[in-house]
């Protein structure tokens, strides 16, 4: 029996392939090439399916917007100090900077917060701590929250002359029913990990991404930290002659499909920018990078926040609006919101709106 | 390899067809099933607009691209799959069946050549089984994930028009997508 198969059974089979495999088969024949096509997002190519589709072994969480605003009984008096760390499945995670504590609210039983709430219990372990950084999001895997606290503790943050800190990250679960478990506490001296600004950190399930930056033994790095099995790793970033210096240039990150994303965009904001869309294809090599898109200036828009299913990126603009932009089109959108609009946080596919 | 379906288990959908394969077998199946393959659901549904089906005898449906071997496979795949006209399950029966299916499935792919994907894909295609196609095609794809371009050059008979500088340099700017990859 002949081996030949009609196109379009091929690109059936084709369309099954991680975007690792399609890019290495662009090699199999100039006829594959034409079918696989190049991983720009400007056409839905099978690379471009691909990228988008079939890593993802859940659905896109629907997007969450919450607009909170501080009133008698409702959330907790903190969250007008910007104690919001994420939120993830329908549920904000909220730090009170002042007890430690982190609570979880679910913003859509709106009645009081305490009474919905539960209180991961989250110990000093030593008098000096430092709280760095929060982390949140819900692992489907697990079916369970993570949080994940950057510890200080030697408070070195405070200490002039040194760019060492000495970090301890923990890892608790909410666990079945109103649970305080401390799962792990790791201590991170040996990777010499810094934690950084806002937008250089996402969560996808089970996951925690990072962007770190250069110092004398390591250039600039995404380090991931899979809370399941306690495992770090890391991926140096593109030369900077590519992708311009880290002083210079914002490295926000974000999620596609479960791959490592980041938008690439310069500080300056008195004139508009332009933001180069990057993704990580396989978690580890540097060499798989790519380059996806590029949003012109024109756009006016300031922040990336999210993906969203069909590779439409979630931004904010300069007025602090919503928009989408899709990049198969080159065309954006407005979201329409009521209301003034404060600040966004970049989460897993949910917005916050603080007022 | 059997050249006969089993006896049907009497109910009230039992009409059955006659398919007859490239090598001259003839399998006898539930028009449930045959109804699956939509080259021979059209093959029926034209037949029925004449007057041959006013005969009343079950007419023989040739499938001159399908070998028996092929064939009996792709019976016995659409035979597991959700029948449309099947009373619905609760819960409990449907996580069932979807286990079974799995481990059907699972065995399935264990003793097959990837040869015979070939075959099986390509029958489901002139067939015209969906459910069919689109289980192999996912079975191939996982098949070849992994695999180095020349294997996959090999097994689809496909010929390789790059000059050589240029899939030398393809393979340069790409280097870690050929890491990893199925000695062949």
């Amino acid at each position: 029996m002949s081996s030949y198969l009609p196109e379009e059974v091929v690109v059936n089979i084709l369309s099954h392939l991680p975007p690792k495999s399609l890019l290495r088969f662009r090699c199999v024949s100039k006829t594959w090439l034409a079918l696989i096509g190049t991983p720009d997002f400007v056409s839905k190519n099978l690379i471009n399916n691909s990228i988008l589709n079939t890593k993802s072994q859940h659905p896109y969480p629907p997007f969450l917007l919450v607009k909170a605003r501080e009133e008698s009984n409702s959330p907790p008096p903190f969250l007008g100090l910007g104690g919001i760390v994420s939120s993830s499945n329908g549920i904000l995670c909220l730090h009170d900077h002042f007890q430690g504590d982190v609570y979880l609210w679910n913003p859509s039983s709106s009645l009081q917060l305490l009474a919905l709430s539960r209180r991961i219990y989250c110990p000093r372990t030593k008098d000096f701590d430092y709280v760095l950084g929060l982390e949140f999001g819900f692992d489907y895997i697990a079916d369970d929250f993570k949080v994940v606290r950057f510890l200080d503790t030697l408070n070195t943050s405070f200490m002039a002359d040194t760019d060492f800190v000495d970090v301890e990250l923990e890892v608790y679960s909410l666990g079945p029913g109103l649970g305080k478990q401390f799962d792990t506490i790791l201590d991170l001296n040996m990777l010499n990990i810094f934690v950084p600004y806002e937008r250089a950190k996402v969560y996808d399930n089970g996951f925690f991404y990072w962007w770190v930056g250069p110092n004398e033994d390591y250039d600039e790095r995404i380090v991931s930290f899979d809370c399941r099995n306690e495992v770090f790793r890391m991926t140096p970033l593109p030369d900077k002659s590519v992708i311009g210096d880290c002083n210079e240039v914002w490295r926000s990150l974000m999620v596609l499909n479960g791959f490592v994303a980041m938008a690439v965009h310069p500080f300056r904001r008195k004139k508009k920018v332009s933001f180069s869309i990057w993704v990580l294809l396989e978690f580890g090599v540097k060499e798989s990078w790519t380059k996806l898109f590029r949003i012109g200036h024109y756009f006016d828009l300031e922040w990336p926040l999210c993906f969203c299913k069909n590779g439409e990126l979630l931004m904010e603009n300069r007025e602090g609006e919503l928009v989408l932009y899709d990049p198969f089109t080159q065309t954006t959108k407005n979201v329409q919101l009521n209301g003034l609009t404060k600040s966004f946080l970049n989460t897993q596919s949910s917005g916050v709106q603080a007022q | 390899m059997s050249n006969t379906s089993e006896n049907p288990k009497p109910s009230s959908s039992s009409a059955k067809m006659t398919l007859k394969t490239s090598d001259n077998e003839l399998f006898e199946v539930e028009e449930a099933v045959a109804m699956k393959f939509c080259t021979v659901k059209q093959y029926f549904e034209d037949e029925k607009d004449s007057d041959v089906a006013a005969r009343g005898s079950t007419t023989v449906i040739p499938l001159p691209n399908v070998h028996s071997a092929v064939l009996a496979t792709l019976i016995s795949y659409g035979k597991k799959l959700p029948q449309s006209n099947a009373v619905a399950d609760n819960h409990e029966e449907e996580e069932t069946k979807k286990k079974e299916r799995k481990k059907y499935e699972q065995g399935l792919l264990k003793n097959l050549m990837p040869g015979e994907l070939l075959d099986l894909i390509s029958a489901a295609n002139y067939l015209d089984f969906k459910e069919g196609l689109e289980f192999f095609n996912q079975a191939l794809a996982d098949h070849i994930q992994n695999k180095s371009v020349e294997y996959v050059r090999k097994f689809f008979g496909i010929k390789n028009d790059y000059e050589p500088h240029e899939e030398e340099k393809y393979r340069e700017e790409y280097a870690w997508a050929f890491e990893g990859v199925d000695e062949d």
